[in-house]
């Protein structure tokens, strides 16, 4: 019941965040310079034609107004026309959304894969050379580009081994998966590093806290402590950080799908701000940040089923 | 009678590269069965660690690395992981200064009992009825909604009634209490020491109290060793430790506590600060703070001397205390 | 990190929080402090040479172009080899030092200033002022940071400056959601209820008890930072963004060498090597100077 009343809270805390998120997003999209029309209408714009098309699609009207049609398209999930693809937005992002969707999954697998059980091997042997050799190798991973990184798997792993595609999508879904592995990996590595870090210091300060003491003096095996005592509590703040993350993690796809030529939002996203096509960059933009708050409130239950504390705040 | 709990000459260090810190070295008691048992020194003086020592529940850096703990006749540093496990908890138990960061904050307290539960056999129903029960026996009002909840939701005297609640839920033996009132106020100290002078009583069992105050060991204690700097200096029944100290470091103890009966005269403190562990001086380690000292003092380390009935002192001018009193009789209970 | 050595562990109780164990008073020196720091220091200083003197380093001009040498595999000769004008990749990575460094630093200081004054007033203060600055984050931090520094950058143009522009509209979120989280505590502390008892002005508060407290986590955010803005202002070069060609600059050389993978793997690694080092410098940099600070606190 307290969680329900807890994911209720939150969802009505959502609201306005959402609504001021369209507001954020309608202004910038309007102070891109270039008016929309002279790009649709490319060589054959003559001021009068420029006028008549801007008229067409509202754009001398108030900007209150604009954006009253601003949010009556996301409400009716009509989000115009693309210019370069003279196709309905929402048709064209479709299938993009899938995509960057994917590599997120593909991304906080392989966070997960490697940021636990490392992080915890290098907190739980303290002190030891795996550790130093554990927090050394997050140190550097954090300092490395992605978009290199990228680009040097590619190279080996694509051209040179083959062992996974150069580019692209593929058709089915073994394909898809096959082709988000080197760019999930590479997407996850900062956040690992970083998760790694984390993860290391709460278990050390775990490992050495009186209700550990507590638990291990009634003679619980190490088993259990482990299990019940010292990985739950170390996850606590590490799942907060991991969802400050996903907000980067998406940042990070666009540059990501940019190196593997993955037709995913992002690589849409700068294809779109080139062409000017704004009615796809505001929709683009739109969804990431949607994408971000829901899985924000998804680590935010999460984070309230681990810790018990927050409920009652 | 034999004792339950036997210390010979525990040693506990905290070994680094480039220096080794010896917390506990060479501390010796015994406790009866159902006696309490006080260990009393100011904090830094080893107390704690010689109350881990015993369950081995030292981090390193520290290491135990000689003396003997005997239990029920076995070498409980001597065991194997498996059977010290049987040990904690079921044969002796121990109890922690801060009950907020002792109990684990993401576990239920019904949880954190069922855990302690050793009888493995006992059904949900069961298991429930005996939580219910141990919180009864702490003091704990409406026991069954405070089954469901968390620790934060606790008052101060709460959670340290519910850690002795968790504790007591595998029936132990021996009870080691490290300073189990010192976070608490004062009020709530008192509540907690009568409570377990009357679980004592009632279940048999017998405690270590690890604490700083003379007051709760008069209150409490039947027999009472003094600690300074990983070494005991005085042991001896709580009358005859409180009245006729033979040590001048208990002496001092005894003196710079108030009794409301100074009138004008000043406490008197002790003066000085208590040796480095990683670099203690030779002789005996309060020489440098003591009023009595003599030539021996700062040379030769002060073996225990028998004075008689049980009270054993480690000094070497000890004679210069005789006759001296710590606390008029009358004056004991604070 | 977590400094065993030197300590002197009393009791149990304090040891046990491993970190936290007693220290003696000795002084020490800034470099035994941290070994983190002593190597990054040296990194840097390297780096920050070849930002400096790019000319006594460079063996040709970094923007001629040589027919005679079209993407020459890395020999004695061209360290790194030769892009597809001819032109030495090395020099292009050293003349490159300058701009992406800049981009490193300048890029952390001024929301280092700005996010951190917001914090602290809207900490400090709360009301009002602290339920617009939380509803203005809630709604900003809904957006990946490089997603917003692109759109910026697509209202304002690209180029070096504009990129600048962008990332200072952005980044001073991560300083003022620190600090001010840090004021909250600081400002409940029994330091600062002392001084308010003693009747102090709140610009002494603010700046005398306050403002020390919480400038040590503000600091070490900055100095990881560094590494986030540099690889931050190269991922924009490389999606072509930021710097415009022909300037020399690290994420742009890794762009432009990449339709070339095939035939001259050297244009599109080499010069990531240079970020590495100068990533793996700042972040050690970060490491030492979080240890030194938490050192000094103690």
């Amino acid at each position: 019941m307290r969680q329900f009343n807890y994911i209720l809270k939150r969802l009505l805390h959502m609201i306005p965040v959402l609504f001021c998120v369209t507001i954020l997003i309608f202004l910038m999209i309007r102070l891109i310079p270039g008016s929309p029309a002279e790009i649709m209408l490319g060589d054959k714009a003559t001021p009068e034609k420029i006028a008549i098309l801007e008229e067409k699609m509202g754009l001398n009207e108030p900007l209150i107004v604009q954006y009253g049609l601003f949010l009556k398209q996301i409400v009716t999930l009509d989000f115009g026309d693309s210019i370069t693809y003279a196709r309905p937005v929402l048709e064209l992002i479709q299938p993009k959304i899938m995509v960057t969707v994917g590599l997120v999954i593909s991304t906080t697998i392989f966070v997960l894969l490697l940021s636990f059980p490392l992080g915890y091997l290098a907190g739980s042997k303290h002190g030891t050379p795996l550790d130093s050799g554990i927090k050394t190798g997050a140190l550097i991973v954090i300092s490395l580009p992605q978009f290199w990184v990228g680009t040097l798997f590619l190279l080996l792993f694509g051209l040179k081994l083959h062992w996974f595609p150069v580019g692209g999508w593929g058709d089915t879904f073994l394909e898809h998966a096959h082709s988000l592995i080197l760019p999930g990996l590479t997407g996850a590595l900062t956040t690992s590093a970083l998760t790694i870090r984390n993860l290391r210091s709460n278990v050390i300060d775990v490992v050495n806290s009186d209700y550990v003491d507590f638990a291990r003096s009634k003679g619980l095996t190490e088993k259990r402590i482990k299990n019940r005592h010292i990985i739950r509590n170390s996850m606590i703040s590490t799942v907060t950080l991991l969802s400050l993350r996903i907000a980067n993690m998406l940042g990070g796809s666009i540059v990501i799908e940019t190196v593997f030529s993955l037709p995913g939002l992002g690589k849409l996203l700068v294809d779109s701000i080139f062409a000017r096509d704004y009615a796809v960059v505001q929709t683009v933009v739109l969804m990431l940040a949607l994408i971000v708050l829901i899985v924000n409130l998804i680590t935010d239950v999460a984070y309230s089923m681990l810790d018990p504390r927050v409920r009652l705040e | 009678m034999e004792p339950i709990l036997e210390v010979k000459d525990l040693k506990t260090y905290f070994i680094t590269k480039d220096s080794t810190a010896k917390a506990v070295d060479g501390v010796s008691f015994s406790v009866m069965p159902g006696e309490t048992f006080g260990l009393v020194g100011e904090s830094g003086c080893g107390k704690s660690a010689t109350c881990r020592s015993i369950l081995q529940l030292i981090h390193k850096p520290g290491r135990t690395v000689g003396g003997e703990v005997i239990y029920k006749g076995q070498n409980i540093l001597d065991m194997p992981p498996a059977e010290l496990r049987k040990i904690r908890g079921s044969e002796i138990g121990m109890i922690f200064q801060e009950p907020m960061t002792s109990l684990n904050p993401v576990l239920k307290i019904k949880e954190q009992i069922f855990e302690n539960l050793k009888d493995k056999n006992l059904t949900k129903q069961q298991k429930h009825d005996r939580a219910i029960e141990l919180l009864k026996l702490v003091g704990i009002p409406t026991p069954e909604t405070r089954l469901d909840e968390y620790i934060h939701q606790y008052s101060g005297g709460m959670r340290q009634r519910a850690m002795i609640a968790i504790a007591l839920a595998a029936e132990p033996k021996v009870l080691l209490a490290d300073e189990p009132t010192t976070a608490l106020d004062v009020t709530i100290q008192d509540q907690i020491i009568k409570l377990l002078g009357k679980l004592k009583t009632q279940l048999g069992m017998s405690i270590i109290l690890i604490t700083h105050d003379l007051g709760v060991v008069a209150q409490m204690c039947d027999y009472v060793a003094v600690m300074y700097a990983g070494h005991i200096v005085e042991k001896a029944d709580t009358n005859t430790l409180l009245t006729a100290p033979r040590h001048p470091y208990t002496y001092g103890l005894i003196r710079s506590i108030p009794t409301g009966l100074e009138g004008s005269k000043k406490l008197e403190s002790i003066e000085g600060m208590p040796p480095d562990l990683n670099n203690m001086p030779e002789g005996c380690p309060f020489a440098p703070r003591c009023k009595f000292k003599g030539e021996l003092c700062t040379k030769v380390r002060p073996e225990m001397r028998k004075l008689g009935n049980g009270h054993e002192v480690a000094c070497h001018y000890t004679e210069k205390l005789e006759g001296v009193s710590g606390l008029q009789s009358s004056e004991k209970k604070v | 990190m977590e400094q065993k050595d030197n300590t002197s562990v009393f009791e149990q109780t304090e040891a046990s929080r491993g970190e936290e164990a007693h220290h003696i008073k000795k002084k020490k020196h800034f470099w035994q402090y941290s070994m983190s720091l002593n190597i990054g220091l040296v990194i840097i200083v390297i780096v920050l040479i070849f930002a400096f003197f790019p000319q006594f380093i460079a063996p040709y001009e970094p923007n001629t172009s040589n027919p005679d040498a079209i993407m020459l595999a890395p020999s004695a000769e061209h360290l790194f080899g030769t892009d597809n004008y001819g032109r030495d990749i090395f020099s292009r990575v050293v003349w490159g030092t300058r701009i992406d460094v800049a981009m490193g630093i300048f890029a952390m200081i001024v929301p280092l200033i700005v996010g951190s004054i917001i914090g602290l007033i809207a900490g400090y203060y709360g009301g009002w002022i602290d339920t617009i600055l939380m509803r203005i984050l809630d709604v900003v931090m809904a957006f990946p940071f490089i997603l917003m520094v692109i759109v910026i950058v697509a209202i304002l143009g690209s180029g070096l400056m504009n990129m600048f522009i962008a990332i200072w509209l952005v980044a001073w979120r991560d300083y003022a959601r620190l600090v001010r989280s840090e004021v909250m505590i600081a400002k409940h502390s029994e330091y600062v209820m002392a001084a308010k008892v003693l009747g102090y002005s709140e610009i002494r508060i603010i700046l005398g008890h306050i403002l020390p407290n919480v400038v040590n986590s503000a600091i070490t955010f900055a100095a990881a930072d560094i590494v986030m803005c540099m690889l931050t202002g190269a991922s924009m070069s490389f999606l072509g963004l930021g710097v415009e060609p022909p300037t020399p600059e690290w994420g742009a050389l890794i762009s432009t060498g990449r339709p070339f993978m095939t035939q001259a793997w050297w244009m599109c690694t080499l010069p990531g090597v240079a970020i590495c080092i100068a990533g793996v410098g700042f972040s050690l940099f970060g490491d030492g100077i979080s240890d030194v600070l938490r050192a000094k606190s103690r």
